[in-house]
């Protein structure tokens, strides 16, 4: 923390004498956003796959600091991007209170363009593309990382990419070392090489990927302006993906925790419509066979049910540990969407409007019928400061992918512009 | 013989009269094409390339005033719009090429894909921005001779001739001595005005070795909000883009 303020304060000094870099060949530019929320989360309170809060140990009260400084040294051939973070949260939990902290970086980059259209870019780097919102599975890449936090930025990733842009078409090819969000190991030294091909009003794009000890990823994503209110766009990846588990009940334990799952298809076909006003509606559709079938689902919460069952009324303390044991396992590996086919909604302001910004999103698993709606408002109270709410409410029974472990959570913060 | 000889006398003279006119005429009217390469250069059109900073404020329309700074990177059919100020918008960027469309902004997951429709939304549309291709993007006939704040002008009437452009038809002013535009009503498809414009030229840019004239202020009206928006373009400079940085990937 002590570290992040320090370099702030210098960046804030370089950057008030950028002359000093002589304005013609170096810009540095910087700020520091701080952001500080208080969130309330409702535990299921008929959980099977938590019950009584006892293996997710969902915090119901939480406040978070978050200090987010970005620098950018930049040059007509060069950028070096530095993009420090700070997190620090502190939680209630019922047992008492728990303070934790993570530092990191999100980017540090250098990118050096050479020739015409050719750029090196070396470090860590946010690597995202396609355009759905729900999901992207044209990415070997992936992550959810707003599973447990929707405010949760993307990390980047650790890399070297060539990329050559060569009139409608750009050819990128790069190695990526690690994968700091996956816990780094997941989808470490991969190799992948991408292709685009932009039209008027259309874009185009395929990759392959191959992990040094893995099966390859085929990965590509189109979208279409269809006018100059309606894009359609697609999504497709078929392969590996990290993390998940298999089910099998007659096997002890019956969940299987998989560093990589089997090579499967996902698919989201989607649409955006944009209203006179700049308001922006999406609707997508998911089929992701790497999720369970309806029989594995509905397999999945019977296990669950037993073992919550047996974690709670075993007269046997050991067959009791032995249940809270497999509701941890499951808790900590289940695949990240349960199901494989769902249906997302998405509503937003304008979102060139800085003057405030919303968004109501709906999600919906159609084998099980359990949803997830929630909403976030953001209004600017000053040049330096704004306000934000947020609030997810999970509907379905507890035997259902949205509502087994939280039923709802309300955030309220601000952020501040300091520079 | 002699009525023969006297109409054959007046047919000649009605054609060496009407030839005259016709060439008179033809001498009279400029070229439509020419004036509007000539005003779009001016305004950043079929340059290299080009690097410009914009103050944009906005005042009326029932709002407080708000303004924005941006440095804009434009060439051919492409251009990137950084937003330096207000502080809490800092680092977000706005990518054009051709009708695709990018937003990023701080806290995004991911550059956010955008309709073409967004064009004309924000404090100012990107077509004002950006750099002036209406020759590309636009059939050119002249209208009338007018005047605008007492300067002698060609009006130019110009229609889309591809989906990429901000507005369906204008209205454009040509100063008749110095070649660039002075006026601009935006229309609708219908011909309903959607808003005007004013330039003034206080830059210059330098182009085979001689300094032309370049905007240096554009004042939109919009005639739907009664919203003012004034532009002050500063830091012009003509410079080879390369095309990686119209590259999606290149965003963050």
């Amino acid at each position: 923390m002590r570290v992040l303020l320090i370099l702030a304060v210098t960046v804030q000094l370089l950057a008030s004498h950028s002359h000093a870099f002589g304005e013609e060949a170096f810009r540095l530019s910087a700020s520091l956003e701080t952001w500080g929320y208080f969130n309330h989360q409702a535990p299921t309170r008929d959980s099977y796959l938590n019950p009584d809060n006892g293996v997710v140990r969902v915090a119901p009260e939480q406040f978070v600091a978050d200090f987010r400084l970005n620098m950018r040294l930049s040059s007509d051939a060069v950028d070096m991007v530095l993009q420090p973070r700070f997190l620090g949260e502190s939680q209630e939990n019922g047992s008492g209170k728990r303070n934790r902290s993570e530092t990191g970086f999100r980017q540090a980059f250098a990118r050096l363009a050479f020739g015409d259209g050719a750029t090196l870019v070396a470090g860590r780097n946010v690597m995202a593309w396609g355009p759905a919102n729900f999901r992207s599975p044209s990415s070997p890449f992936y992550f959810d990382s707003g599973k447990l936090n929707p405010l949760r930025e993307v990390v980047g990733i650790d890399l070297l990419r060539l990329e050559q842009v060569t009139g409608q078409y750009s050819f990128a090819l790069g190695h990526v070392f690690n994968t700091p969000e996956q816990n780094g190991s997941a989808a470490s030294h991969t190799s992948f090489l991408k292709i685009d091909y932009q039209g008027a009003a259309f874009l185009a794009s395929a990759n392959v990927a191959k992990r040094n000890s893995g099966k390859p990823f085929f990965g590509a994503f189109a979208q279409h302006n269809m006018s100059d209110a309606l894009m359609l766009y697609a999504e497709y990846g078929y392969g590996q993906r990290a993390g998940g588990m298999a089910i099998d009940a007659a096997q002890s334990p019956s969940f299987r925790p998989h560093s990589f799952g089997e090579s499967a298809t996902s698919i989201l076909l989607g649409a955006s419509y944009t209203l006179l006003d700049g308001q922006v509606v999406s609707l997508e559709s998911l089929h992701d066979r790497r999720g369970y079938s309806g029989a594995e689902q509905d397999m999945y919460f019977d296990l669950l049910k037993q073992s919550a069952y047996l974690a709670t009324n075993a007269p046997d303390p050991a067959l009791r540990g032995r249940s809270l044991g497999m509701l941890g396992l499951a808790a900590a590996n289940s695949p990240s969407l349960l199901g494989r086919n769902y249906l997302s909604l998405l509503w937003q302001s304008n979102p060139q409007e800085s003057a405030q910004y919303w968004r109501v999103a709906t999600i919906f698993n159609v084998h099980d019928r359990s949803g997830q709606i929630s909403g976030y408002y953001e209004k600017n109270l000053s040049s330096r400061f704004s306000g934000f709410i947020s609030g997810v409410r999970n509907l379905g029974p507890a035997d259902s992918e949205f509502r087994s472990v939280v039923e709802q959570v309300l955030t309220v913060g601000i952020k501040a512009y300091i520079f | 013989m002699i009525t023969e000889v006297r109409k054959l006398l007046t047919g000649f003279i009605l054609a060496a009269a009407l030839a005259l006119a016709s060439a008179s005429a033809s001498a009279s009217v400029p070229d439509a094409v020419a004036l509007l390469k000539s005003s779009d250069q001016a305004r950043g059109g079929g340059l290299l390339g080009l690097l410009w900073e914009v103050d944009i404020v906005t005042r009326g329309a029932g709002e407080q005033q708000s303004a924005m700074k941006m440095r804009i990177k434009a060439a051919d059919n492409a251009s990137v719009a950084e937003t330096l100020e207000p502080i809490r918008s800092k680092g977000g960027k706005m990518l054009q090429v051709g009708r695709n469309m990018w937003l990023t902004k701080p806290g995004l997951k991911k550059p956010l894909p955008i309709s073409p429709r967004q064009r004309l939304s924000g404090q100012a549309a990107i077509g004002d921005i950006a750099a002036t291709n209406y020759v590309r993007d636009y059939a050119a006939t002249v209208l009338k001779d007018d005047s605008s704040t007492g300067e002698s002008c060609y009006v130019l009437e110009l229609k889309a001739v591809n989906n990429q452009t901000t507005y369906d038809r204008l209205h454009y002013w040509v100063s008749k001595a110095r070649g660039v535009a002075v006026h601009a009503e935006f229309l609708s498809l219908s011909g309903k005005r959607l808003k005007t414009a004013d330039f003034k030229y206080g830059n210059t840019i330098e182009i085979d070795g001689k300094r032309v004239p370049f905007v240096s202020k554009m004042t939109i009206s919009d005639d739907l909000t009664d919203a003012i928006t004034t532009l002050d373009y500063s830091g012009v400079k003509v410079q080879h883009i390369p095309a990686s940085e119209f590259s999606v990937s290149n965003l963050e």
